[in-house]
């Protein structure tokens, strides 16, 4: 019993490493303009195979620290597709209506799924793991290496948005232009450059995110941006969308909620709902917090006269 | 929607020009336009003898402009981030230099500079964006309405800064409801009306005019909000 609650812990935390990466990217581009990255979830799954494509082209799979090398390049390529994203699909509708750049993020969606279909191809590629293989056991529960890699990189990674975020003058600006972007600009700051930042770091962080999802199931597919990313997404607004703690705690608290709401049902119910209901957990965290506390655990009320696409900064 | 009509304005070096005039007589609409906040649709704005008109706020900021908002809009974070948000790397002087610039000027800043600027009183958010703008090193200040809400004694004392700042050659455009402070600290004097210009003129000039006293008694529109 002990031990299938800490493996239950264990896997939770893995899936929701996944998760809170995800969600980041959400949740910054919200912080600062107020708009869903539709486009999120697909650049996710670009990520895994632009890895997948280093990975041969660099004679790479497989290798732990081959891994690094093409997580970073990954990183940067995936972060200036979003940054033209943004440029493209977002910046020329500014000032108009809310509903304009939403939709252009649906179809900027549909564009980068094909893009990855056609390149990729239709049938789940086999994906080389970068994670280092073994296990360890721990008082009866299996930790595998791969796990604590994944947990390690996320907790890496969010360290250092945090930091960068928090203490540096660079940070300071974004959150400046987060919270006001027509007072940033008054006071100096290209609003645009932080958006652009945002723009890099998000997708970067969830193509990272996307390697180290097709590293653990081995398998990468050019749909699988879309119930992940929904998921991740539902992580960000139970945090609390435009928080950045907000995405962690989201993310990993899904993980978990999952992870034991699929372990649980099935003894709970006789078998009458089964772990293939897997799904259902998320999306009812994602009505009961939209109908409950729709500004999320660590959301606060965002007013809109803090809403950017107003006038000419 | 177009709210103001020809209007022509001059500042020089070291000039305080206090605009003044009604609720919505144009007065925040006019240093919106001068920033680049809001768009002209015909007309010049020349800054130290260059066109700026069409230029962003941050380009201007990054020209000399500073600009204090009406409602101060002090961003959530801590007195010395709001400092850094303001600061302008390559206009000669360096940050910590300019940070401790603003904590001589307003040494209750400096005491509190890891507190949220979010929480402090409305004089001493005035002072933070005050304080934010010389950041950027500005040849021309714009201060819309920073008496607006705070107590006679704070708006003694930020009108003082005012002053000594203007006399270390700061260009000051004040816009202020407030018409005995106006007259108090500025060289000229503009008053708006719907959008237009009613008169103009040096400032002791311009307090013997009737046609201020007429439209303008500070009893009808003295300091009220918004």
């Amino acid at each position: 019993m002990g031990a299938l609650i800490l493996q239950q812990t264990i896997n939770a935390l893995t899936v929701g490493s996944i998760y809170a990466l995800i969600a980041l990217g959400y949740t910054m581009v919200y912080g600062v303009l107020r708009l869903i990255n539709f486009a999120h979830s697909e650049l996710f799954t670009a990520g895994a195979f632009i890895g997948l494509a280093l990975a041969g082209a660099l004679g790479v799979a497989g290798h732990p620290t081959g891994g690094l090398l093409v997580g970073f390049i990954t990183f940067v390529i995936i972060g200036l597709a979003g940054v033209s994203v943004e440029i493209v699909a977002y910046r020329p509708l500014r000032g108009t209506s809310r509903l304009a750049p939403m939709l252009s993020a649906l179809g900027m969606a549909v564009v980068i799924q094909n893009a990855v279909m056609l390149i990729g191809g239709r049938r789940p590629l086999i994906y080389p793991s970068f994670l280092p293989s073994g296990v360890i056991d721990v008082f009866g529960a299996i930790i595998t290496y791969k796990q604590i890699t994944i947990f390690l990189v996320a907790v890496i990674l969010m360290v250092a948005l945090e930091l960068f975020v928090n203490r540096t003058n660079l940070g300071v600006r974004i959150r400046a232009v987060a919270e006001n972007a027509e007072t940033a600009s008054l006071v100096g700051i290209n609003p645009n450059m932080a958006i652009s930042l945002i723009f890099f770091i998000g997708p970067g962080l969830g193509a990272v995110a996307g390697i180290l999802y097709s590293s653990f199931y081995g398998v990468a597919t050019f749909t699988m941006g879309f119930v992940i990313g929904m998921k991740a997404f539902t992580a960000a607004i139970l945090g609390g969308i435009g928080s950045i703690p907000g995405a962690v705690l989201g993310g990993f608290l899904l993980g978990f909620i999952e992870t034991f709401a699929t372990a649980w049902m099935p003894v709970l119910t006789g078998g009458l709902i089964g772990t293939e209901y897997r799904d259902i957990f998320a999306f009812s965290v994602l009505v009961l917090i939209l109908l409950f506390r729709p500004a999320g655990l660590l959301g606060e009320h965002v007013s809109e006269e803090t809403i950017v696409y107003k006038s000419d900064f | 929607m177009k709210v103001l009509h020809g209007i022509s304005l001059e500042v020089l070096p070291g000039e305080v020009v206090c605009i003044i005039g009604p609720n919505g007589a144009g007065k925040t609409t006019l240093l919106r336009t001068i920033s680049g906040l809001n768009r002209a649709t015909r007309g010049s704005i020349r800054f130290k003898g260059e066109e700026v008109a069409g230029l962003k706020p941050y380009q201007m900021v990054r020209r000399g402009l500073g600009h204090c908002p009406e409602g101060r809009r002090v961003f959530q974070l801590s007195i010395e981030e709001n400092l850094i948000t303001g600061y302008v790397p390559g206009r000669g002087k360096s940050f910590a230099e300019l940070r401790d610039q603003v904590y001589a000027l307003f040494p209750i800043l400096g005491e509190r500079r890891h507190q949220s600027a979010g929480r402090l009183s409305g004089g001493q958010q005035q002072m933070v964006a005050i304080g934010r703008a010389l950041m950027g090193s500005p040849e021309l200040l714009l201060l819309d309405e920073p008496s607006l809400g705070l107590a006679p004694i704070i708006i003694h004392q930020i009108f003082e800064i005012v002053l000594k700042l203007a006399e270390s050659g700061v260009s000051i455009i004040l816009v202020e409801q407030n018409i005995d402070l106006s007259f108090e600290v500025a060289d000229f004097v503009y008053a708006l009306e719907h959008g237009s210009l009613q008169c103009s003129g040096p400032a002791a000039k311009m307090a013997a005019d009737p046609r201020i006293k007429d439209i303008y008694l500070p009893g009808l529109d003295g300091q009220d909000s918004h």
